[in-house]
C-alpha cells in the first residue's frame, strides 16, 4: 500500500479541483464527492500503517523533481514513517469525520460548494505537509493550511468581524511563516541540502552540540511552530479564528492544522536535542502557554472561546513534552487531543445550532434533557481533556507531566499540574453551564432546543468513543501497560537522544515506579479537585458563588477575562504603531516614490513614443533600416572577433 | 572538390513525416478543386488530421537518430523537440483557426494547404544540416507566409502586409545566400558538418570569410526572428496578417529559425579561432531586441501590434541561450534545455494570446480598448487572456516564469551575470503592457454596445485550443520535467 501514498494527496486535491470548477452544478453533491474522497484516504492511510506495522519503511516516494538548479534541488518526493503515518490516521479520520458533520451543518448555508472545496483543499494541503519529505515540500504544505485556515475563518466573508479575524490569523501567522523560512534558507546554507534525512544525517557532524547555529535554526523553526500552533506570544489569533463554522473550528483550529507545529518540532528532534537551549525555551514557552490559556478560559463566556482557550493550553503541554525531551509523549497527545477536542468543538456546534446560534454559555443551561446523544459525547470529552483516570487524556497528559518531572524542571511541573487542575475546573464549567441546571434561554429559543440529525451526531459518537479509549495504545509500563505508542514512534522519536547518546551528553535519570504511580495519583486527586471545585460552584452554588468569587477576586478575575490584555497590548504598540509607521510610509510614498516613479514612468513613455516614430510604415525606411543593420551586424562581428 | 555522385540510402520511415506532409498539403489542394464550395470547409479538420499523422509519423522516424538524403537532414533529438514543438503550434494552429476562416471568407483548401507547406519548411527547417536545404526549407515556410499573409484579399491592410513582407524578405534572403556563399567559398563545403571539420585547416585570410558568412547568415536570422534591429516589418505585418496566420508567424517561424540557428551556431562554436568575444555581437542583438520590444510594446493600442513588440522582446530572451551556447560550452547542455523549454513556452502563451483575441476580435478590429470589461461578459475568456498574459510576464507557476527562470539562470552560470540584470528588468517593463490588458479586462467597465451585443460564440475547435494551451501553461510549469523529460 505504500507505492499509493500518493493517493492521500491526491484524492482531496482532486476533490478540491472538481468541486471548485463544477460546485455549481454539483450544488450538494460536493459533499459527497469531498466525503468520498476522505474516506479513500482513510483506506490508504489504513494499508500505509499496517505496512509500517510490519516492518516496511521508512519508505520515500519520488514524484517528480520540481526545481533543479546546481546545488538547489526541490523535489516533490513523500515520506512515510511511523510519525508522519500517524499524522495521517488522525487527519484523514477526524477529517473524515468533521466532513461528514459538515454535510448537516453547513445545510442551506450560502457557499456550501465553496466550503467543501476549501476543506477540501485544507486536507490536500495539510496531507502535505505531514508527508513532505523535505522542508521545501513541508513550508508548500505549511502555507498551503495556513491560506485554506485563512479562507474558512473569512468563511462568512460579508462579516466584518469574521473578515478581521481571518486577516488577524494571517498576518499573526506570516510572522512566524517568517521565522520558519529564515530557519529554512540557513538549514540550506549550512548543510547544503533541504531533505530530511540529509540534513539529519549530517546533523551530528556539522553542528556543534549547542552551538550557534543550530541554536538559531531550531528557535527559528520554533518561531514558525509558535505561530502556527498558537502559543504565546503569538497565541491571539486563534480565539478570533472561532469566527469561521465550527466545523471548521474542530478540524483545522483543534484537531489537525494548529498541531503542525508540534509535529514540526517533532519531526526536527534531531536538531532539537542538539540544541539544549532551544528545547528549553520550547519548555518554558509552552509550560507558561499551558498555564496562562488555562487561566483565560476560566472566564470566558463564549462556549468556543473556552474551547479554544484550552486547546492553547493543550497545544503548551504538547510544547512542553517536547521541550522535556519526550517527543512522543508530545505526539500522543496530539493523537489524543485531536479526538476529545475534535468531539468538543462538534457538541459546541450542535449546541449552538440548537441554541439558534448563540455562543453565550450563560444563556443556555439544562440542555441534557432535549439533546442527550450531545451532552453524553460532551461530557466524555470532558473527563478525557480533563485528565480523568482511564480515559484518553488522563495517559497522554500524565505522560507529559511524569516526563516534565523526571527530567528535572520541578517548576515547569508544578504550573502544568495547576494548569491541569484549571483545565478540569473550566471545561466542568463548560458542562455544567451548557447541559445542567435550569435553561437560561428565552422562551423562543427554548422550544427550538432539539437533537441533532444523524449525519451530526454520528461523528460525535465515534469521536466520543476514541476520546475515553484511544489512550489504552499506550498504558504506562508502570501500570502494568506496554507504552505500545512510544514503542511505535521509537525510531523516529528517539533519534535526538541517540545522537545525544553518542556524543556522551545524555544522562538517562533512572526511572523509579514508585514515584511515577505517586504523580499520576497527585495529578488525578487534582483533577478531581478541579471537578469538584466546578460541581460546587456551578452545580451547588450557582448563580451566588460565582458572582462573589468574581468581586471579591477583582483582580484576578479581570487579568483572566480581559486575556491578560494580550490583545490590547499588542493594539496600542504593534497594530497602533504599523498604522502610524504606514502613514509615514505613505507620505513618503506619495512624496518620493511616486515622484520617482512617474518621472521614470513619464521618461519610459516618451523614449517609447520615440521609438514610435521610427515605425514610419514605408517600405522604403524598412529598407535603409535593414541594410544599416545588416552593415552593423558584420562589422560588429568583425570588429569583435 | 566534388564528392562521388552516389544514391543515397533511403530509409522510408526516417523521410516519412516530410514526404507524407507534402502529399497531404497537395491532395488537400486537389480536393479543394473538385468538392463542391459547402464542402471545402472539410479542408481545415484535413489539415489538423494530417498534423497528427506526422507527429505519429515523427516519432517512428526519430526512433533512432539518421541522417537521411546523404547528410542533408540530421534527425537528432533537439530537431525532434522542435519538430514537436511545431508541430503542437501547427495543430493549435489550425484549432483556433476555423471561425476567423469563416468571418473573413478566405478560401479553406488553399489556406490549409499553405499553412501544411509552411510547417513543411518549418520541419524541414529544424531537421536541416546543409547550408542549401536550410535555404530551401526557409524560402518553402517564407512564400507560403508571404501569400498567407496576403490571403484576405479584399483587406488591403493584409495585402499592404504581405507586400512589406515579401519584399523584404526577398532582401533578407539575398543577405542569407551571400553568406552562404561565403561560408562555402571559406571552406569549400554547404554541409554544417563538413564545415565544423574543415574550419580548423582555414587559413587566415578564409578565416575572414567565414567571419563575414557568418555575420550575413545571422543577418538573416534576424530578419527571420524579428531581432532588432531587422524587426522593423514584424509590427506591421503582425497587424496585417489574419490573426491566425500571426499567430503561426509569431510561434512556428520563430521555433523553426531557432532550431536553424542553433545547427548553425553549433558547427561553429568549436573553433578555435571563435572566441567569447566573437559572438558579442549576439549580446548586444538580445539586449536591442528585449529593451526596443519592450519599451515600444508599452504605447501600443491594437492587441496584434503589442504582441508583435512582446515578441521581439522574447526573440531577444530567446538568443540568450544562444549566446550562450556559442560561447560558454560548460553550460551548453543547460542552455539548450532552456531554449527548448522557453520555445514550448513561447509558442503556448502566444497562441493562447492569440486564440482569446481571435474569439473576441469583431471584423477588421483588434483594439485593446475592446476588451474592457470583458471579465464581466466572458469571464472564461478573460480568464485565458489573464493567464496568457502573466505567463508572458513570467509570473509562477506558469511557463513563462520556468522558462525565463532557466534561460536567466543558464545566463548567470554562463558568467552572463548583467545580461540576466537586463533580461530582469526588461521583464519589469514589460508587466506594464502586460498587465495593462489584465487591468482593461477586469477593471474597466465594458461599453455599451459590448454589453449589449451578443458575442458569437467561440466554436468548438478554438475552444479546445484554448483548452489545452491554458491546462499546458499551468501544467507544465509545475512540472517542467515533463517536457524536458521526454528524452
Amino acid at each position: 500500500m505504500l507505492d499509493y501514498v500518493w493517493l492521500v494527496p491526491f484524492l482531496p486535491g482532486c476533490a478540491a479541483l472538481v468541486i471548485g470548477l463544477f460546485g455549481k452544478w454539483l450544488r450538494t453533491r460536493s459533499g459527497y464527492v469531498a466525503i468520498a474522497a476522505m474516506l479513500g484516504t482513510i483506506v490508504v492511510s489504513l494499508g500505509c500503517f499496517w505496512d509500517i506495522l510490519h516492518g516496511k519503511g521508512p519508505f520515500t516516494q519520488h514524484l517528480f523533481t520540481w526545481i533543479s538548479v546546481g546545488e538547489f534541488k526541490a523535489e516533490a518526493a513523500l515520506l512515510v514513517d511511523q510519525l508522519s503515518v500517524v499524522m495521517l490516521l488522525v487527519v484523514s479520520v477526524v477529517g473524515s469525520l468533521v466532513f461528514i458533520y459538515s454535510t448537516g451543518y453547513m445545510k442551506g448555508e450560502r457557499g456550501y460548494a465553496r466550503y467543501f472545496a476549501q476543506l477540501s483543499l485544507f486536507a490536500f494541503s495539510m496531507f502535505l505537509l505531514v508527508l513532505a519529505d523535505n522542508f521545501v515540500l513541508m513550508f508548500i504544505g505549511w502555507e498551503g493550511v495556513g491560506l485554506c485556515s485563512y479562507l474558512l475563518i473569512g468563511y462568512y466573508m460579508d462579516k466584518t468581524w469574521a473578515a478581521d479575524a481571518g486577516r488577524k490569523a494571517f498576518i499573526v501567522n506570516r510572522i512566524g511563516d517568517f521565522g520558519f523560512l529564515l530557519a529554512i534558507f540557513l538549514i540550506f546554507w549550512t548543510s547544503g541540502t533541504l531533505t530530511f534525512s540529509g540534513v539529519f544525517d549530517q546533523a551530528p557532524v556539522i553542528y556543534k552540540y549547542g552551538g550557534g547555529v543550530v541554536t538559531a535554526i531550531t528557535l527559528l523553526l520554533f518561531m514558525g511552530a509558535v505561530g502556527k500552533s498558537a502559543q504565546i506570544p503569538l497565541f491571539i489569533w486563534l480565539p478570533d479564528a472561532m469566527a469561521g463554522p465550527t466545523p471548521v473550528s474542530a478540524l483545522i483550529h483543534a484537531a489537525t492544522m494548529v498541531t503542525a507545529g508540534v509535529y514540526m518540532v517533532v519531526r526536527c528532534n534531531v536538531l532539537y536535542s542538539l540544541a539544549p537551549t532551544s528545547m528549553e525555551i520550547v519548555a518554558i514557552i509552552g509550560a507558561a502557554t499551558a498555564f496562562i490559556a488555562a487561566s483565560i478560559g476560566i472566564t470566558q463566556r463564549d462556549i468556543k472561546r473556552v474551547l479554544a482557550y484550552s486547546t492553547i493550553s493543550q497545544l503548551g503541554y504538547m510544547f512542553l513534552a517536547l521541550g522535556v525531551g519526550a517527543f512522543a509523549a508530545g505526539i500522543f497527545h496530539i493523537f489524543t487531543h485531536a479526538f476529545f477536542k475534535g468531539c468538543l468543538f462538534l457538541c459546541a456546534g450542535c449546541v449552538i445550532h440548537a441554541m439558534a446560534g448563540d455562543n453565550d454559555m450563560f444563556h443556555m443551561g439544562g440542555m441534557r434533557k432535549q439533546m442527550k446523544i450531545t451532552w453524553l459525547t460532551y461530557f466524555a470529552a470532558t473527563l478525557a481533556i480533563s485528565g480523568f483516570p482511564l480515559t484518553a487524556g488522563f495517559f497522554s497528559k500524565d505522560e507529559i507531566l511524569w516526563a516534565t518531572f523526571r527530567s528535572g524542571h520541578l517548576i515547569l511541573w508544578l504550573v502544568g499540574l495547576v494548569a491541569a487542575f484549571m483545565t478540569a475546573f473550566y471545561m466542568f464549567r463548560s458542562l455544567f453551564l451548557t447541559f445542567h441546571g435550569e435553561s437560561r434561554a428565552p422562551e423562543k429559543i427554548k422550544a427550538h432546543i432539539h437533537e441533532m440529525p444523524r449525519s451530526m451526531t454520528f461523528p460525535l459518537v465515534v469521536l466520543a468513543f476514541f476520546s475515553l479509549v484511544a489512550g489504552f495504545f499506550s498504558i504506562p509500563k508502570v501500570l502494568k501497560g506496554s507504552a505500545w505508542f512510544e514503542h511505535f514512534l521509537h525510531p523516529v522519536t528517539n533519534r535526538g537522544a541517540e545522537i545525544l547518546h553518542e556524543l556522551h551528553v545524555a544522562d538517562p535519570t533512572p526511572h523509579v515506579p514508585e514515584l511515577e504511580l505517586l504523580l499520576m495519583g497527585a495529578s488525578t486527586l487534582i483533577v478531581l479537585l478541579g471537578i469538584a471545585a466546578a460541581y460546587a460552584v456551578y452545580i451547588k452554588g450557582w448563580p451566588e458563588i460565582p458572582k462573589a468569587w468574581a468581586q471579591r477576586f477583582g483582580v484576578f478575575y479581570k487579568l483572566s477575562f480581559h486575556k491578560w490584555w494580550w490583545d490590547d497590548l499588542y493594539n496600542s504598540t504593534f497594530v497602533q504603531g504599523t498604522i502610524r509607521l504606514a502613514k509615514a510610509a505613505w507620505q513618503f510614498d506619495i512624496f518620493v516614490i511616486d515622484g520617482v516613479i512617474n518621472g521614470t514612468a513619464f521618461m519610459v513613455r516618451s523614449v517609447a513614443s520615440r521609438l514610435r516614430k521610427l515605425q514610419t510604415g514605408q517600405l522604403q525606411a524598412y529598407g535603409v533600416g535593414m541594410l544599416i543593420g545588416i552593415n552593423l551586424i558584420v562589422l560588429l562581428f568583425l570588429l569583435t572577433r | 572538390m566534388m564528392s562521388q555522385p552516389t544514391v543515397p540510402q533511403l530509409f522510408w520511415v526516417e523521410v516519412a513525416p516530410f514526404v507524407v506532409l507534402c502529399i497531404w498539403a497537395l491532395a488537400i489542394i486537389l480536393a479543394d478543386l473538385f468538392l463542391p464550395a459547402e464542402r471545402r470547409r472539410v479542408a481545415l479538420p484535413l489539415g489538423f488530421l494530417g498534423v497528427v499523422l506526422i507527429a505519429y509519423l515523427s516519432i517512428q522516424a526519430f526512433e533512432i537518430p539518421g541522417n537521411p538524403f546523404g547528410g542533408m537532414l540530421t534527425l537528432d533529438t533537439f530537431a525532434f523537440f522542435c519538430i514537436v514543438v511545431i508541430l503542437v503550434g501547427g495543430g493549435l494552429t489550425i484549432l483556433i483557426s476555423p471561425r476567423y476562416v469563416q468571418r473573413e471568407h478566405i478560401p479553406h483548401g488553399e489556406y490549409t494547404a499553405l499553412l501544411l507547406f509552411a510547417m513543411l519548411g518549418m520541419i524541414l527547417l529544424a531537421v536541416s544540416n546543409e547550408l542549401i536545404t536550410l535555404l530551401l526549407s526557409l524560402e518553402i515556410l517564407s512564400l507560403s507566409l508571404y501569400i498567407l499573409t496576403g490571403i484576405e484579399r479584399h483587406n488591403p491592410r493584409s495585402s499592404e502586409a504581405a507586400l512589406k513582407y515579401f519584399l523584404l524578405g526577398a532582401f533578407s534572403t539575398a543577405f542569407l545566400i551571400m553568406g552562404i556563399a561565403f561560408l562555402y567559398g571559406a571552406t569549400g563545403s554547404t554541409f554544417l558538418v563538413t564545415i565544423a571539420e574543415r574550419l580548423p585547416a582555414a587559413g587566415q585570410q578564409s578565416a575572414l570569410w567565414v567571419f563575414v558568412g557568418f555575420g550575413l547568415i545571422l543577418a538573416g536570422f534576424c530578419f527571420k526572428l524579428a531581432l532588432a534591429p531587422l524587426h522593423m516589418w514584424a509590427p506591421d505585418v503582425y497587424e496585417g496578417a489574419p490573426t491566425p496566420i500571426t499567430a503561426f508567424i509569431a510561434t512556428g517561424s520563430k521555433v523553426a529559425g531557432f532550431a536553424a540557428l542553433w545547427h548553425v551556431v553549433m558547427s561553429l562554436a568549436d573553433w578555435q579561432a571563435m572566441t567569447q568575444n566573437t559572438f558579442y555581437v549576439l549580446w548586444i542583438i538580445a539586449v536591442f531586441s528585449m529593451v526596443i520590444g519592450n519599451f515600444a510594446a508599452i504605447v501600443q493600442k491594437n492587441i496584434k501590434r503589442l504582441l508583435a513588440y512582446s515578441s521581439i522582446a522574447h526573440s531577444g530572451y530567446i538568443l540568450i541561450t544562444i549566446l550562450v551556447i556559442a560561447s560558454v560550452p560548460a553550460v551548453r547542455t543547460n542552455a539548450t534545455q532552456a531554449l527548448l523549454y522557453y520555445l514550448m513556452a513561447y509558442m503556448l502563451m502566444n497562441l493562447l494570446a492569440f486564440g482569446v483575441a481571435i474569439a473576441c476580435g469583431r471584423k477588421g478590429d483588434s483594439n485593446i480598448e475592446h476588451y474592457a470589461g470583458l471579465a464581466r461578459t466572458s469571464p472564461l475568456l478573460a480568464a485565458a487572456m489573464a493567464l496568457a498574459m502573466l505567463s508572458l510576464t513570467g509570473v509562477p507557476p506558469t511557463v513563462g516564469f520556468v522558462g525565463k527562470f532557466y534561460i536567466f539562470s543558464a545566463a548567470i552560470q554562463a558568467g552572463y551575470l548583467e545580461l540576466a540584470i537586463i533580461g530582469l528588468l526588461a521583464s519589469v517593463v514589460s508587466a506594464v503592457y502586460y498587465l495593462r490588458v489584465i487591468v482593461v479586462m477586469y477593471m474597466h467597465e465594458p461599453s455599451r454596445e459590448a454589453a449589449e451585443t451578443a458575442r458569437e460564440p467561440v466554436g468548438a475547435a478554438n475552444s479546445l485550443a484554448l483548452l489545452v494551451s491554458s491546462v499546458m501553461i499551468i501544467l507544465l510549469g509545475i512540472f517542467p520535467f515533463w517536457f524536458l523529460g521526454l528524452k
